[in-house]
């Protein structure tokens, strides 16, 4: 049946959009706080502090671990601890790991630095138990340190521009097509609609990626190669759109807009694929940051991140061919009007 | 196997303006695209209608 | 590529008969330098010289990409076309750009060397005009191409800008790496791969001419 796969786009982005709104963020440390004298603070996200039966808490210095004492639960996401650090340590700044029967380990790097010990990296160590427990909770979403709740807009901001990528290699065979033939053919008007539905993923991603900058960075914009990309590929699809408003001949705009898309897509392939690979970003996978593959090791993302991207992929085409059914049947018109077939 | 009472997400409050702007987007969007699709199914019937089709 | 040193010779040739044309474009870039000069009032750090100087060099580029000379005119384009193909004039095209912001290049440099002078270009300079001329290469190539599609929309310096703009920004960002790299007095080993990808850059440019112009010119 024709069309049937219509409607499977829009599905797939309520299962996504169902899911990213209800599953909850699994449990992580935000911050370390001294309070002097030894005594430390330790604020966690969705965490379980006051309902797990073990709760205990160790740093560490490359291979050597120093257990807390005095674990206090001061709510179920708050614990105070002491620490009493022997004179040298192998190294100033210590990771903090909490451990509970329900959370599981929870890491935060470089949460105590002890500015007043010495260093020594060969200085013995004793060995210290410490328990194993695997985390009991139920389907949930992976914590990321800076990014928290945020990671729900994974599914919106990426599957965005994936979905961008596909309109603008469609654009770009398109284009192609019309270059090898005279005239004005089917294809400057496929490329066209594609194009269109880019330029309006991209600035959906684009703002997507600029509330969740907003909350990760603390600012609406950083002057990140993948940002700046992004921002100026949508440009040129939008400048792609000037051009052919600009030229009244048909064939010579059908012309014209297919040289010129073939521009853009080189652009976008330079600035999205090949540029960022070579910089420093502040994007997840980039410049030296984990990429999300590297937390998600029960792949709880995936199940909604790839129909996320089949989604909007999807209705992104379903956009298109709306885009382009409604240009012909216009063209439809103004030949029957004019008496033109 | 949702929590919902797990997650700090709801229960902090911000969730629903997130979901309410999220949602007015998608719907508007949505529900155009249907109302596109049936309104050009009609005209393209309407000009090609089935019988004449080869 | 018949024809390719003759019509080199006549674009050479031509930019000297109306001499007015290329002066104007270096009296715009000393003039922007000067009020450069003007508004930091004699004191500018490396990185606020880095960037003044490759705005007017950016603004120039778009000036003098923005000309429209004889052979741009279809008439003129249609009897071109018996005797040199789209490829070639497209190739001389590019190479007479590159030469003509070569030159609005040194003389943005000289004006800032003059008025602005920083004491990196004691030792840097030879380095900040071999980046220069690489981005001076790509900028020209680039724009070219834009300014023709423009040109045939029968667009001017607008729609120019509105097209050629998103595209010279790897131009922009890679050269202004390698000129921020130069200011603070980045050893070669290190900013020298700028200039590779500003010559791949141009490469680039040239090899979509020699795809997409037989399709310009096809009418």
């Amino acid at each position: 049946m024709k069309g049937i796969w219509k409607p499977v786009g829009p599905l797939l982005l309520l299962y996504v959009a169902v899911m990213t709104a209800l599953v909850p963020l699994g449990p992580g440390l935000i911050e370390c706080v001294s309070e002097g004298t030894g005594t430390y603070r330790v604020q966690g996200h969705g965490t379980h502090f006051l309902e797990a039966q073990d709760v205990q808490v160790v740093v560490r210095a490359g291979d050597a671990v120093y257990p807390a004492e005095d674990v206090v639960r001061q709510g179920t996401d708050v614990l105070a601890f002491r620490l009493a650090l022997p004179d040298t340590l192998p190294s100033r700044s210590l990771d903090l790991f909490v451990l509970s029967d329900i959370d599981g380990s929870l890491l935060l790097s470089n949460a105590v630095f002890a500015e007043h010990h010495a260093v020594d990296p060969e200085v013995a160590v004793a060995e210290v138990d410490v328990p194993d427990y695997a985390p009991q909770l139920g389907f949930h979403f992976p914590f990321q340190p800076r990014v928290e709740e945020t990671i729900r807009n994974l599914m919106w901001h990426v599957p965005l521009w994936f979905s961008m990528f596909v309109l603008a290699g469609i654009a770009f065979v398109a284009s192609i097509r019309q270059l090898g033939a005279a005239g004005v053919t089917a294809s400057d008007e496929r490329a066209r609609s594609a194009s269109a539905v880019a330029v309006g993923l991209g600035v959906a991603g684009l703002i997507t990626g600029s509330i969740w900058a907003r909350f990760t960075w603390g600012t609406w914009w950083v002057d990140d190669p993948q940002l700046n990309g992004a921002l100026v590929t949508t440009a040129a699809y939008a400048g792609y759109h000037i051009l052919r408003e600009s030229v009244d001949r048909p064939a010579l705009r059908a012309r014209l807009g297919a040289v010129y898309n073939l521009f853009a897509f080189v652009l976008l392939v330079i600035l999205l694929l090949i540029m960022p690979r070579f910089s420093e970003s502040l994007h997840p996978g980039k410049g030296g940051n984990p990429g999300f593959n590297t937390y998600d090791l029960d792949s709880s993302l995936r199940l909604v991140f790839y129909p996320a991207v089949l989604g909007w992929i999807l209705t992104g085409l379903w956009m298109q061919q709306l885009i382009l059914r409604m240009a012909r049947l216009r063209e439809r018109w103004e030949h029957t009007s004019q008496g033109i077939g | 196997m949702l929590a919902l009472s797990e997650s700090v997400f709801l229960g902090s409050g911000k969730a629903g303006v997130v979901l309410a702007v999220a949602g007015v987007v998608l719907i508007g969007l949505l529900a155009w695209m249907l109302w596109a699709e049936r309104r050009l199914t009609r005209l393209e019937r309407k000009i090609n209608p089935p019988s004449n089709r080869p | 590529m018949s024809g390719f040193l003759p019509l080199l010779r006549y674009f050479v040739v031509r930019e000297f008969r109306d001499a007015h044309q290329l002066w104007s474009l270096i009296l715009f870039a000393l003039t922007a330098v000067y009020a450069c000069y003007r508004i930091a009032q004699g004191r500018v750090d490396p990185s606020a010289w880095v960037t003044l100087h490759w705005v007017v060099v950016l603004f120039s580029a778009f000036n003098a990409a923005a000309r429209v000379h004889a052979d741009d005119h279809a008439e003129v384009r249609t009897w071109m076309r018996a005797w040199v193909s789209p490829r070639t004039w497209a190739a001389a095209r590019m190479v007479h750009a590159t030469a003509v912001l070569w030159a609005v290049v040194l003389a943005v440099f000289a004006g800032f060397a003059l008025f602005l002078p920083q004491p990196f270009l004691a030792h840097g300079s030879g380095a900040w005009l071999a980046g220069m001329a690489a981005t001076g290469w790509a900028l020209a190539a680039l724009l070219t191409l834009v300014s023709d599609v423009a040109l045939r929309a029968g667009g001017g310096f607008g729609l120019t800008a509105v097209l050629g703009l998103p595209l010279v920004v790897p131009v922009v960002m890679v050269s202004t790496a390698f000129c921020h790299g130069v200011a603070r007095g980045a050893p070669w080993g290190e900013v020298w791969v700028y200039l590779a990808f500003l010559a791949a850059l141009a490469g680039l440019a040239h090899a979509m001419a020699a795809l997409v112009f037989p399709y310009l010119w096809r009418d």
